[in-house]
């Protein structure tokens, strides 16, 4: 039949041309927008991006979030996946549980750490009931960077690392116990069990939920503005207050090239670093 | 639900619930047949963006601030309403505010609607600590700071407290109130002499203010929580704590500088869309709205106050009443000098606000020093007038072509 | 090297027994094969053994030593599993020098005994490639080679040849027997396939239901079953069982009798080569059913009475359906069976 030929673009073409109008057309006119310097120049918006008086607290702040962020998160979600894979019965429940922050959106994730360490929120009252505060104590403010940077990332890191925790479970699980066995058998300890064994064999996993997690640290903010507002400026912050505060949309899409180019770098290290030794591959 | 047949009001104004009902219900009565419908500023902006790009017009009447209406000018989404100027003559609307809606132009843009100001409201608990020989009605920025220094020492806590958060409206602060007050100019005098005292006046008032004062929007909330006991803020984001507990607060004219007491007005005012499927509807509504009992309802229900000659029933609810005394004494203060919203900015008033609050935070916030501040700033402040060509508005004296920066 | 001995070993899951008070003798150096059907509880003992599995009651001893509870890397023990587990991010020679790193011997011992182990399982030139780059075979020697460089002192297998094509399996039968041979290395070796139990095998310990039903050398497990399952699982085509009776200590039918110190019914078994084909007027009456002629000698499945009997014939042999023939047992050459215990008297 000459239509089966053609079916199968046919059945794709419905996701092309979403992507390609929803995805490509907006894509291609940020990055003209950020060139559309007007009086300034081709690199106009970018200059004065760069010579914002945010511009390198937030970069820095971003860069300090992601590489704290991230690496904890891995730590954490992959401790968690051993112990979820270890346990015998409530496995299930506890995945569920663990999982609940996958179902919150960011900006609620914010509200409810706000709503904990606020001047008159949770934690300044447990506090004051064991007598280690003697009155409201601030955490959040730009007086208490320190503070208000663990904040944000706690909160973040309990938000996302459920994404984390099931890329790890899923890729565990694929792993056949017997390699973990074979492993104990020829005299490796848990802790070489884990380098030697576990973590190479979850590579690929490791792969996409760094890949995964890098870009969406990249691109964090809502959790960040619920909780610092303003006093801890971020990359994406400062593109959402050019555009909504100082109406300036090309600076605004300037930070989003800037941060669409950090993230495809990020993309770019891991996919050499992680890579799979070609031979290895079956 | 809005019906294909009703007129569409879309305004900025009024937002929260309670108040878009009231809106609706009893400010709205005896209108025409009306759809009220409400957005924040910034989405308010693209989909009016939105509806000139695609000349595809579904809103006849727009209901905003000064300087949400001014961005609206250059995108070609107002249409001129001279027509409805001229049969308000009567209203008494102050001709100062009808060449405001006039938005830098030769024709009437938009119509005020209702005025509000900026003001102080002082918990009572904070009276105790005043400086002596300082009036509470006449304060200075130095009495301020010595007052709050005291609560600061008295109560363990800073007290004073300024909107500075992201949605905060700081910017109208060091605009209309703080810049006027010490150089009697808001563009012109920006890095003057005058302007350097003016912020090592501020580090002493900011040193006692909240350190929360970075993430504080609205300032009835931390004045409602006991966090601070003397505010800055737009009546209208005091308000809930003024009907709260009216027996607890004080409303005053906010501080002075060497050159006086500075206050900005607050205008929000009603302008047609181009293309607006009703156009004969929305001056219609712009007449209903206008009408003096309209305005005294409008007062008394959200506690915006009248554009409008018309006097104030002495029934008001306790909050509202509080407030129209503050805007009273605000505007009625014999060293009151008043300083405009910005005008013929275009699309710039954000980028323009923002140096004032980028000077604030490297002077304050980052303790850069203030003369190499104040000359960088000037630069940018500089660029923005270049680009929009606006000439200066009140307190600034008028120019010709671009308001200068010295 | 070092014996196995397993003293009244249980393993309960929940409520279910999976081996019941299990005793098991290896010695030094011997072969024995674990075989049984899925579910005889055969794996769990070796994973018992192996320190993977924990058991209910009971000890292990490997050598004099009581390794009961000791975690698998300090039993002296190393495995072969079923599906290799050969690890797929190592080169063949770190594969086969796991063990060895474990144990943190240095670099020439390492380099000598994967060498050598290497060697013996013929995968030298592969020491470099990648497992993904091995075939079923090859990855099956870097097991055994990956086990055999530990140099342990008890080799415990998993179905080792299991996911191999058949051709493979016999290669690899053959190769191992030899193999192990010259490590001499104690052994226990799990298979539910009793060809490969029968080719290894010093000794085959068959198990059923959690117990071992029979340990002996293949032969006499072939010939001299001590059970009807084990006539009936070892063995192809299985062991044939008559339903008889014995009376006044003899146990006779058409054309066989023998002496038996037992009366009233019993199971009279043997082995489908082990009759003579006669003609139909002497010994047993077999109406044959079907010929399947198997190359090497002809299957015949037919009725003995009412019971269902299978005997080989030779391949020449001109024998159709339909026809009847004369069986013909030999008394040196059956078992006879309690019907009620299926125990052999």
């Amino acid at each position: 039949m000459p239509t089966s030929r053609w079916l199968p673009y046919l059945l794709i073409a419905p996701a092309s041309v979403f992507l390609a109008v929803f995805f490509a057309v907006p894509l291609v006119q940020t990055i003209v927008l950020s060139f559309d310097g007007g009086t300034a120049g081709f690199f106009g918006n970018y200059q004065r991006m760069l010579g914002d008086l945010n511009f390198n607290v937030s970069l820095r702040n971003t860069f300090m979030l992601v590489l704290t962020v991230v690496p904890l998160q891995m730590m954490l979600a992959i401790g968690m996946g051993l112990m979820l894979q270890k346990m015998q019965r409530g496995r299930d429940v506890v995945l569920w549980i663990w999982t609940i922050p996958l179902g919150v959106s960011d900006l609620a994730a914010g509200l409810v750490w706000l709503a904990i360490l606020q001047n008159t929120g949770y934690l300044n009252t447990f506090l004051f009931h064991l007598g280690v505060i003697d009155g409201p104590t601030a955490w959040l403010n730009s007086e208490t960077p320190v503070t208000l940077f663990i904040a944000v990332a706690v909160a973040e890191i309990w938000r996302s690392t459920a994404v984390v925790l099931v890329i790890i479970v899923a890729g565990l699980q694929l792993i056949p116990k017997e390699f973990g066995e074979a492993a104990e058998i020829f005299g490796a300890s848990p802790w070489q069990k884990l380098t030697r064994v576990t973590l190479p064999m979850l590579k690929p996993s490791l792969q996409s939920a760094l890949i995964l997690r890098t870009v969406l640290a990249f691109e964090v903010f809502a959790a960040v503005y619920a909780i610092g507002g303003r006093n801890i400026p971020v990359l994406v912050g400062e593109a959402y207050v050019w555009q909504r505060d100082n109406q300036n949309y090309s600076v605004a899409a300037a930070y989003a090239v800037l941060i669409m180019v950090i993230s495809l770098a990020a993309t770019a290290v891991y996919l050499r670093l992680l890579r799979e030794k070609p031979e290895a591959r079956a | 639900m809005a019906k294909a047949q009703d007129l569409i009001f879309l305004s900025t104004q009024l937002r929260p619930i309670d108040e878009a009902q009231k809106v609706r219900d009893v400010i709205l009565k005896g209108a025409p047949k009306t759809s009220y419908v409400v957005d924040e500023p910034s989405p308010f902006t693209v989909r009016m963006k939105a509806e000139v790009e695609a000349n595809k017009h579904t809103i006849s009447l727009v209901g905003a601030l000064h300087g949400e209406l001014q961005p609206l000018l250059p995108m070609g989404a107002l249409e001129p309403i001279d027509d409805v100027a001229a049969s308000l003559k009567d209203r008494g609307i102050p001709a100062g505010l009808m060449d405001l809606g006039k938005l830098g132009t030769g024709k009437q843009m938009y119509i005020p609607w209702m005025q509000a100001t900026y003001v102080m409201v002082v918990n009572k608990k904070a009276l105790p600590f005043l400086p002596a020989g300082a009036d509470v009605n006449a304060l200075t920025y130095q009495q301020l700071a010595e007052w709050g220094k005291t609560m600061n020492e008295k109560t363990g806590q800073r007290r004073l407290g300024f909107p500075a958060g992201p949605k905060g409206l700081f910017a109208r602060f060091l605009q209309g109130n703080l810049y006027p007050s010490y150089t009697a100019s808001m563009v012109t005098e920006f890095r003057s002499a005058e302007a350097e005292t003016m912020w090592n006046d501020f580090k002493a008032v900011w040193a006692q203010s909240n350190p929360n004062s970075t993430s504080y929007d609205f300032m009835q909330e931390p004045l409602m929580a006991g966090e601070v006991l003397v505010a800055w803020d737009h009546i209208a984001r005091v308000k809930d704590a003024l009907q709260q507990a009216p027996n607890d607060y004080l409303v005053v004219a906010p501080p002075a500088g060497p050159k006086g007491r500075s206050y900005m007005p607050v205008i929000a005012g009603l302008a047609i869309a181009k293309g607006a499927p009703d156009r004969k509807g929305a001056a219609e509504l712009i007449m209903h709205l206008t009408k003096p009992e309209t305005q005294l309802i409008t007062a008394s229900e959200v506690g915006f106050f009248p554009v409008v000659n018309a006097t104030l029933p002495a029934n008001l609810s306790p909050g509202v009443k509080l407030l129209a005394e503050g805007v009273a004494k605000t505007q009625t203060a014999k060293d009151a000098v008043v300083a405009l919203l910005p005008v013929g900015l275009g699309d710039k008033g954000g980028e323009f606000n923002k140096v004032y609050v980028d000077t604030f935070q490297r002077i304050v916030l980052r303790n850069e020093p203030v003369r190499a501040t104040l000359d960088a700033q000037a630069d940018v402040m500089r660029s923005i007038m270049a680009a929009t060509k606006a000439p200066c508005w009140a307190p600034d004296k008028a120019s010709e072509g671009a308001c200068p920066v010295k | 090297m070092a014996a196995i001995t397993i003293e009244g070993v249980s393993k309960r899951f929940g409520a279910a027994m999976a081996l019941e008070q299990l005793d098991l003798n290896v010695a030094d150096g011997e072969f024995v094969a674990l075989l049984g059907p899925s579910g005889c509880g055969k794996t769990t003992l070796l994973r018992i053994i192996a320190g993977l599995e924990t058991r209910s009651s009971g000890r292990v001893l490997i050598g004099d030593r009581d390794v009961s509870d000791l975690p698998p890397a300090e039993r002296g023990l190393a495995m072969v599993f079923q599906n290799y587990a050969v690890f797929p991010h190592l080169t063949v020679f770190e594969n086969v020098a796991f063990g060895l790193r474990m144990q943190k011997r240095d670099e020439a011992t390492i380099r000598r005994q994967v060498n050598r182990a290497a060697d013996l399982l013929q995968i030298g030139p592969y020491l470099d490639r990648y497992p993904a780059k091995l075939s079923g075979g090859q990855r099956q020697r870097v097991a055994v080679a990956r086990a055999l460089a530990v140099e342990p002192a008890v080799l415990l297998m998993d179905e080792p040849l299991s996911n191999l094509d058949a051709l493979l399996r016999l290669e690899m039968r053959a190769e191992l027997k030899s193999v192990l041979k010259e490590a001499g290395t104690t052994t226990l070796y799990v298979t539910h396939d009793q060809t490969e139990a029968m080719g290894l095998a010093d000794r085959i310990a068959v198990m059923h239901k959690g117990v071992i039903e029979q340990i002996d050398t293949p032969t006499r497990i072939y010939s001299k079953p001590s059970s009807t399952f084990v006539g009936g699982f070892v063995g192809s085509p299985p062991m044939n069982f008559l339903k008889l009776e014995a009376k006044n200590g003899v146990l006779a039918c058409e054309g066989f009798s023998m002496p038996l110190a037992h009366d009233g019914p019993v199971l009279l078994g043997f082995r489908g080569e082990d009759v003579r084909l006669v003609d139909a007027s002497q010994g047993l009456a077999f109406a044959v059913r079907v010929v399947e002629p198997m190359g090497s000698h002809l299957l015949l499945t037919g009725q003995v009475g009412g019971e269902r009997i299978r005997v080989v014939a030779a391949p020449q042999a001109e024998i159709a359906s339909g026809m009847t023939l004369g069986l013909q047992l030999d008394a040196a050459r059956v078992v006879v069976m309690d019907t009620q215990t299926g125990k052999a008297l």
